[in-house]
Order: structure tokens, then sequence, then C-alpha cells
């Protein structure tokens, strides 16, 4: 349980960093207060992730904060390219190659 | 017209190849650089094993142990460093001093 | 074009990246199923019951004595891996130059469950540290690659340095193509970097010593009279007969503040009982000496100055024997995004070549090996489950049955990629490839169902959980075999 609340506070710190990307300012608009909130969640809830996983395993429990934060992470990019995708406007960007 | 056109093509293709060219002595000359940085880099990794075997432990193992601990950490960042620093060849210099450094910790009597 | 810094480490990244990938994609997927290397075994071994319980009794530590002596007397080093949590077992093993092998006793009775032969977990273990090449060169190869792999990684972080904050969870699977795999290989690289890099770094540093020994290339040490050892895993002379075994277990147990778990290994002279490296993440080898002859103590062996420590924490960092179940799955997962990264790397190198160098004779040689590390290397890996179920439980010589047919099937598929890749039908290989491992991955839960080789009752969580994973990788390539026929965007 203490591990499924650090995955959703990691989930919700990598959310708040995506949106308070220039880049999905359009997709996704915020007032500045919102940009606050964001910015305070970004830096706080992987603080409490790494408090709880510490408190779930005092030895280990930097190595669950980092391997949770890892695939949380991937989790919210999956899901934050979904949600452009279904807002129709994901940013394509140039090929690369 | 048509001399025209023949310049345009002979410069066209002069052109290319100049930049063929340039581009296969850039890589010659990364590859070169490539493999001085790694030869000196092994040889100061082969320095440090020969140096931990000074360390003041009883147990070889261990011994190589540490050393091998710290050629995993140390290799790496001067293969980067040596490879990274081409204005006045900086980088290779610093990978000869950790190199001329090693020598000296491993070879010199205590 | 201007030689930049950011230019320069690029192609550093690209070529060092895509050589040292092509074998570090089969040492990334053979360790994340080290992790699981014990259970990969009980799958294999569908006749050893999971549910016996941990408790010892005399009588099972005296037939295991017993199965020690006998396997002495036919020159093996012998030793005992007493039940635990985790393999509720008593096995006698010895190293056959590649694997530990041996008899699967109960700790109640001691009677032997007669396992089939097999590679098990312990091959993906040891194709991880050594791609089944020995000391030399396979360890030294290895560590060599991991070394490859830090300046790649060093390098890599030297480009995306800039997008590295911003782009922290960019992901674009629904643009171009080329973007798609950058983005999917930066993924995998920035989020799962700081596992990576400890695991690269400690893999790294547990065998630099092999790879540079500590002997002076300039002056070679005098030859001195060849010193007289037995090859490993095997015996010069077994020693006399074994005193009762289980006061002593109990008496080391106490000793090693270890109550399960641990390892008894057997010299002329001594009873070694070891600590459980499932104990912590510190790999002591602590261990606690009897005399052979009448079993009276000895010794006990712990160290713990912090140079030792810090190397038994790198060590147990990296085996992670010690993990808890969640642990050992975000092991397991990070290694995923470890393969991920490697081949996502390779396929971005192959793209952005392709117009340019696609006629090449290099380029076609190349994407063919690609095939070979990311399609090949899966299919034999599945195919090696097949053998463990399709080959006859008695035959003789199975565990080298299985890991040739791993090898020949893996050669087979290698062929196969470089004759389609060299005659350009290089996406027909691609999926062809696809569609084998979709049927290898997707059949497998079948194959173990209609093998009706263990009860689908007590224990079929292990038996579900992998069937379900190779379903899962059958499903996966055939949905990639699936897109690879529609056109690119």
């Amino acid at each position: 349980m203490i591990l499924l609340l650090a995955c959703v506070l990691w989930c919700v710190a990598f959310r708040c960093h995506e949106w308070l990307q220039s880049r999905n300012r359009t997709t996704f608009p915020m007032p500045v207060r919102a940009v606050w909130l964001n910015q305070g969640v970004r830096a706080l809830a992987p603080c409490l992730a790494l408090a709880l996983c510490l408190m779930h395993s005092p030895a280990l429990g930097v190595l669950f904060w980092l391997g949770l934060g890892s695939v949380c992470g991937v989790c919210t990019s999956v899901l934050m390219a979904v949600l452009k995708n279904k807002r129709g406007r994901a940013p394509a960007g140039k090929p690369p190659l | 017209m048509l001399l025209t056109n023949n310049i345009q093509s002979v410069s066209d293709s002069l052109v290319s190849g100049t930049k063929a060219a340039q581009k296969r002595k850039a890589v010659l000359r990364r590859l070169a650089l490539l493999a001085g940085v790694c030869a000196v880099c092994f040889l100061t990794a082969h320095l440090i094993m020969l140096a931990a075997l000074r360390l003041p432990y009883e147990d070889t193992r261990l011994k190589t142990d540490l050393g091998g601990m710290l050629v995993a950490a140390l290799l790496p960042v001067l293969v980067l460093m040596g490879f990274a620093g081409r204005r006045h060849l900086w980088g290779i210099t610093l990978c000869l001093l950790a190199c001329g450094a090693a020598a000296l910790t491993a070879l010199l009597p205590r | 074009m201007r030689d930049t810094l950011r230019v320069h480490m690029g192609w550093l990244h690209s070529w060092l990246g895509f050589l040292a990938g092509l074998l570090l994609l089969c040492i990334f997927a053979s360790g994340t199923l080290a992790v699981f290397d014990t259970e990969i075994t009980h799958w294999m071994q569908p006749e050893v019951p999971l549910h016996t319980r941990t408790a010892l009794t005399p009588a099972a530590l005296n037939a295991a004595a017993q199965a020690v002596e006998a396997s002495e007397r036919q020159g093996f080093s012998t030793f005992l891996s007493l039940p635990s949590h985790r393999d509720p077992v008593l096995r006698v093993l010895h190293y056959d130059g590649y694997e530990f092998t041996g008899p699967a006793l109960s700790p109640e009775t001691g009677t032997s469950f007669a396992p089939r032969e097999t590679a098990g977990g312990q091959f993906f273990y040891n194709f991880h540290f050594s791609l089944r090449g020995g000391d030399h060169p396979g360890v030294q190869l290895v560590t060599f690659l991991g070394l490859c792999l830090l300046v790649t990684l060093g390098s890599g972080l030297v480009i995306h340095l800039k997008a590295l904050w911003p782009d922290l969870v960019l992901l674009r699977p629904f643009g171009p193509r080329p973007r798609a795999w950058v983005d999917a290989h930066l993924i995998a690289g920035v989020l799962f970097l700081p596992f990576i890099l400890f695991m690269a770094y400690t893999g790294t540093a547990i065998h630099a010593r092999v790879l540079l020994p500590a002997q002076s290339f300039f002056s070679p040490s005098p030859a001195g009279p060849p010193k007289k050892s037995a090859p490993k895993g095997r015996l010069l002379q077994a020693g006399p007969p074994l005193p009762p075994l289980a006061p002593l277990i109990t008496q080391g147990r106490e000793r090693l503040h270890s109550p399960d778990g641990n390892l008894v290994l057997f010299t002329a002279d001594d009873v070694r009982i070891f600590r459980s490296d499932a104990s912590g993440p510190f790999l002591t080898r602590d261990h606690a000496d009897f005399s052979r002859k009448d079993g009276h103590f000895l010794r006990s062996v712990t160290r713990s100055s912090p140079t030792v420590a810090t190397m038994q924490l790198v060590r147990g960092l990296h085996y992670a024997r010690y993990a808890p179940l969640t642990l050992r799955w975000l092991y397991f997962l990070s290694g995923l995004a470890a393969t991920a990264l490697a081949g996502s790397g390779l396929v971005v190198f192959l793209m952005k070549r392709r117009r340019s160098s696609g006629e090449n004779a290099f380029f076609r040689l190349a994407e063919a090996l690609t095939l070979t590390v990311i399609t090949g290397f899966p299919i034999a890996t599945l195919g090696l489950f097949w053998a463990n179920r399709c080959l006859p439980v008695a035959l003789t010589g199975r565990i080298m049955a299985e890991i040739d047919l791993f090898f020949t099937l893996w050669t087979l598929f290698a062929i196969h990629a470089l004759l389609l890749c060299l005659r350009r039908h290089a996406a027909a290989a691609w999926r062809q490839h696809l569609y084998c491992l979709a049927l290898a991955g997707g059949m497998l839960p079948l194959v173990d169902l209609l093998s009706g080789s263990h009860p689908w009752g007590d224990g079929a969580m292990l038996f579900v959980t992998v069937d379900a994973l190779a379903f899962l990788s059958g499903l996966i390539a055939l949905f990639a075999a699936q897109h690879l026929r529609r056109p690119a965007t």
C-alpha cells in the first residue's frame, strides 16, 4: 500500500513536470497560480515518496524510490502521449533523422 | 548553355568530392584520437591495478577488487575527457598526466 | 558541418553504442532473466514441489551427506544449498564448468525428487557475465563491453544534456517513426539512468581484475613451478567421511545469525557453513568452519572493515540476491528497460543511415546482426523453454541438449537474417522473425499445459506468471509485425 502511494506521488510529480513545459501550454493552458502549484507539487511529491519508501524499508528505501520513479516515469509518459493524441494536438515534432 | 551546364556539374562533383574527402579526413582524425586516448587510458588502468597491489591489505583479491572499482570509475571518464578535449589537445594531455601520475605511484619505490 | 562537441560525442555514441550494443543487448536480456534464475529453474524442474516446508531434519541431512560423499568420490567438488523461502528444497550441487547442477532432496525426508536435468535459470546467469566463454575471453569481453557501455552512457548524456530536464517524460509514439524510436531510446535511457549506470559500474568493477590483471606487462613475474590445483569444480582428493551435519548447521546458523538458505562447502579438512546471500545487501561470505573429522568448531570468519564492506555492497547490489520480491520485479523491469534502450539504439542507428548507406553491404550486414540480437535472441530463449518441455525427461545429456538447441536456433535465425538482408529483403526478415517470436511466445503456455508436467494447484502462480510473460512477449511481437506492414508516416 505504501509503495502504491509512492507510485501515485511519482506519477503526479511527472505529470506536473510535463504540464509545466512550455510546449504543453497550448494543450493544457493554466493560470499563473496553477503554475506555482504545479511547481510546488513537482518538488514535494518525490520527497514525500522517498519518505514513504524509507518508511517501508529503511535499508532498501532508496532503491525502491529510484525503481518506482523510473517505472512511473515511463507510465506517465505513455499516458501523457495518449492524452495528447486524444486531444488531437500531439506535438509531432520534426523527424530527428 | 551546354558548356555552362557542364562546368556547373563538374564544379558540383568537385564540391561533393571535397566534402566527402573532408568527412573521411575528419573521421580518420577522430579514429586516431580515440585510439590514442584508449591506449593511454588502458595503460593508466593497468598502472592503477599495479599500484593497487601496494595497498596495505593482506588479501590480494581485496586489493585488486579496489583497483577494479577505481578503474571502472576512472577509465570511462578519462576516455570521454580525452576524446572531448580537442582544443590544444588538452584532453589527451590530461590522460597523459593521469598516466604519469599512475606510473609514478606504481613504479617508484615506496 | 562544424565539428562541435555534440557532433563529436554523437559520433562516438552512435558507433561505440552500435558495436557494443549488439552484444550488450544479449547481456542485458540474459541479466534481466537471471534476476529470476531460481524461479526459472523451478519452472524448468516441475517435478520439484514448491510448497515444501523449509525445516531441515537430521535424516534429510544424512541423505545429503551421503550424496555429497558419493559425488566427491567421482571427483566433483560438491556443496549443499540449504532450503530457503525462495528455494524450499535441499540441493546437492557441483559445478560442471558452466552451471551448478545436482539432485534436489526433500528437506523433511531426504528423498530425491528426481527432477529432470535442465540448464535452468543458471544458463542465463552464466550467459550474462561470460557469454558462456569462461573467464578468458568470456568475462574479459563482457567487462570490456561494460566499459564501452559506461563511455556510451557518458557521451549520450553530453549529447542530450540540454534537453534532459524539459524532455524528461516526452514520448511521441504517434509522431513519425524515427521520432518515436528516438523518444523511446531517450525515455528508457534517461528515466532508468540511475539503474543502468549503477549496474554497469558495479558489473564492470566486480570483474575489472579479469580484464586488467594486476601483473606487470613490462617485467613479468618469474615463472615458478606450477601450483598443483584442481580445475574449477573438481577435487584432487576426497576427504574423510562427514560428521553428522545437523548440529553443525544449528551451531553455524546461530553464530552467523542467518536462519536459512545457507551454503555448506566441504574441503578435505573443514566443513564451512556460509551466511545466506539473502541476509542483506552486503554479500558477506562470512562463514563458520568445523572440523571434518569430528565436527568440532574451528573458527568463524567475519570481515567487516569499511573497505571490505564497500566491495560486499557493490557485489550485493549487483547480484540482488537479498532483494524481496517487489524489488526483484523492479530490477526485472529496469533490466527490460535497459534491453529496450539497447534495442531502440540499434534501430535508430540503422534508420539514420538507411537512406544514405542502405545499399552498402556493411549496412545490410549490420541490419542482419541487429535482427539476430533483437529477435533471434528472444526466439532462442523461448526455444530453450520449449526444449525443456518437449525433450524426453529421461534423456541423457539433457542439459547440453537444451543448450545446443538454444545456440542452433540462434544460429539458424542469424543465417536467415543474413540471407534475407543481403538479398535486400530486410523488411520481410523482420516480419518473419517477429511472427516466429509471436508463435514461440504465444504457444508456450499451451505447450506447458499439454506437457502435463505439473499440477495446476498449489504453487501454480509461478507457472502462470512465466507462461503469461511468454504469451505477452508473443503478443508484443505480433503487434510489432502487424505494425511493420503499415507504411511509415
